[in-house]
């Protein structure tokens, strides 16, 4: 009796982390995104299989929390004298609103936050 | 994939009342809506915002300023520590709102800006005088701590003056421009949306500006209805991935009759999600069925036309909300895309997939109208019309010119080149055989 009901659980704990697991991969922006302009040569198709091995996370990183990809872009953007942007780039901001003057600068290649 | 919901943003309407008439207005704003809310109901919503956690608020109208309680409910949010930051159209700005706004450390000041000559400016506002009344009231917001952002809604009348408008700014008190595109609903009319040609023209003009003007004398941003994955244009917009409309995410919008939206800019009715004199902010913002129309796995099964079969589909979701709305009545299909456009151009017999889609539906689009690759607005009663191919509004020699910059490049200096390597300049543009207006567009990119 023991063992059955063991056994339900586990097939239940295991369909969850399965469903889990899969639904991270299909639906997190994080891994499924691409840079907006810096291939500009390159091949589509070639980038799309670029990130596809990208998603490939550990079962730590996807249970305990997606370890953000780094981005170079924004990486660039942060110099010592300017604030580190307190929200990510997505923008946070609709039609109807208008940007903090920071945000703006953030938006610029470090070369120009000077 | 379990992060807390954070709301980062409110765009909140406080009134609809407004002193200008904007050609543009997609609020059609004019009189107060006819239940607007109290003061004590505006300030009750004040406190529930920093209740859930809200970190910035932005005022506007209408006319923020024609609502008597504005400055109670700007000082019930500082006290709260929700960042706040207006938007205005500069007619009721004085020097005594001024100091205020300075004094209780509001975050930006953005105020409307949308010619680059006062004629122009004037004309859109329907205000005589306004663009001079602005530029003079700058001087004194330049003497005080207040961080001033102009602010350019994109429309036919204004796009041949971006230059004018860009070196205006540069020699004035503000410090950074925003630009958003303006959308045919409400008082715009669909005349004046700008055909495909111009709002990519338009991207790289801004693109270039970026690369030219030194940041620190005016910092240009595009919002988020600039885009989408362009494989030429440089960043000019806010986001450097797009991933999908922010509404319901981490944003949200509140009508000046207390009517919740996802984002203000789609303010149809089927796009409400509650009413603040019903239910508690707090309430709403959690509930499961908050914007569902914006779920991820709804926005992509949703796609039509070129969406549904581009490869950032999922990702991008079909771009901004109300442009795609506005233009073809459908959230899931969005034809001002760079990536749509360069795309379609690229190929060696451009087909449009917008026209195909509608051959195959069988519903007609709710909006006004629908834009197609060449940049024509169709109202939804018009029956397809199997000659309607793309590019039939340019002779041919703009079509291959235009086919030839969505292909080009633009290098670390700003300077734009065709895929043939020949470079954008006056007398590239000069010896071309097109349409005077196309050449003034074109000019925006030299």
């Amino acid at each position: 009796m023991v063992s059955i009901i063991g056994g339900t659980m586990f097939k239940q704990i295991y369909r969850f982390l399965s469903i889990l697991l899969i639904s991270n991969l299909f639906f997190s922006p994080a891994v499924l995104s691409n840079p907006q302009n810096n291939s500009k040569n390159s091949d589509i198709s070639a980038k799309i299989s670029q990130n596809k091995i990208k998603h490939k996370k550990t079962i730590k990183e996807i249970i305990f929390g997606c370890k953000k990809p780094v981005n170079q872009e924004s990486a660039n953007n942060q110099t010592p004298t300017i604030k580190k942007p307190t929200r990510n780039d997505q923008g946070y901001v609709t039609k109807y609103g208008v940007y903090y003057r920071d945000d703006i600068y953030n938006t610029y290649p470090q070369s120009d936050n000077k | 994939m379990f992060n807390k919901k954070v709301l980062h943003n409110v765009v909140w309407e406080i009134t609809l009342k407004c002193n200008a008439k904007c050609l543009h207005c997609g609020s059609s704003a004019g009189d107060a809506r006819e239940d607007e809310l109290s003061t004590e109901d505006a300030l009750n919503i004040c406190d529930q915002l920093a209740e859930i956690g809200c970190r910035d608020v932005n005022l506007i109208g209408g006319e923020l300023f024609l609502r008597p309680d504005w400055q109670k409910i700007i000082k019930r949010l500082t006290d709260n520590e929700v960042g706040v930051s207006i938007i205005t159209n500069g007619i009721a700005l004085t020097e005594d709102k001024i100091d205020f706004l300075a004094d209780i450390k509001i975050k930006t000041l953005g105020i409307s800006i949308d010619g680059g000559t006062p004629e122009t400016h004037d004309h859109i506002r329907q205000v005589p005088g306004l663009f001079n009344k602005i530029f003079n009231i700058m001087e004194y917001v330049e003497k005080t701590n207040l961080d001033a952002i102009a602010i350019t809604t994109l429309n036919k009348f204004n796009i041949l003056e971006l230059t004018q408008l860009r070196e205006k700014l540069i020699n004035s008190p503000f410090k950074a421009w925003q630009i958003q595109m303006a959308s045919p609903h409400g008082r715009m009319k669909n005349d004046l949306c700008l055909s495909l040609f111009e709002y990519y023209i338009s991207g790289l003009f801004f693109a270039k500006s970026r690369i030219t003007v030194p940041m620190k004398q005016l910092a240009i941003i595009c919002l988020h209805d600039f885009g989408y994955y362009s494989k030429v244009i440089p960043r000019h917009t806010s986001h450097s991935q797009w991933r999908g409309c922010s509404a319901g995410k981490g944003i949200l919008g509140i009508r000046s009759d207390g009517k919740i939206q996802g984002c203000l800019s789609i303010y149809q009715d089927k796009f409400t999600e509650g009413d603040l004199r019903q239910q508690p902010l707090k309430e709403i913002w959690h509930s499961i069925k908050l914007c569902k129309w914006n779920k991820r796995l709804n926005r992509y099964l949703s796609l039509n036309g070129f969406c549904k079969k581009c490869e950032f589909g999922l990702v991008c979701l079909g771009g901004c909300s109300d442009i795609a709305y506005s233009l073809t009545g459908n959230v899931g299909e969005n034809p001002q895309c760079y990536h749509a456009i360069e795309s379609y151009w690229k190929k060696e017999n451009p087909k449009n997939e917008f026209e195909e889609n509608e051959l195959k539906s069988s519903l007609l689009p709710q909006a006004d109208c629908r834009q197609r690759l060449d940049g024509r607005l169709d109202r939804p009663e018009t029956p397809f019309n199997a000659d309607n191919q793309a590019g039939r509004l340019f002779t041919p020699a703009s079509q291959e010119i235009f086919k030839a910059i969505t292909q080009g490049s633009m290098d670390k200096f700003g300077i734009f080149y065709l895929k043939s390597g020949e470079k954008i300049s006056g007398n590239f543009i000069e010896n071309l055989n097109i349409e005077a207006d196309s050449k003034k567009l074109l000019e925006l990119i030299i």
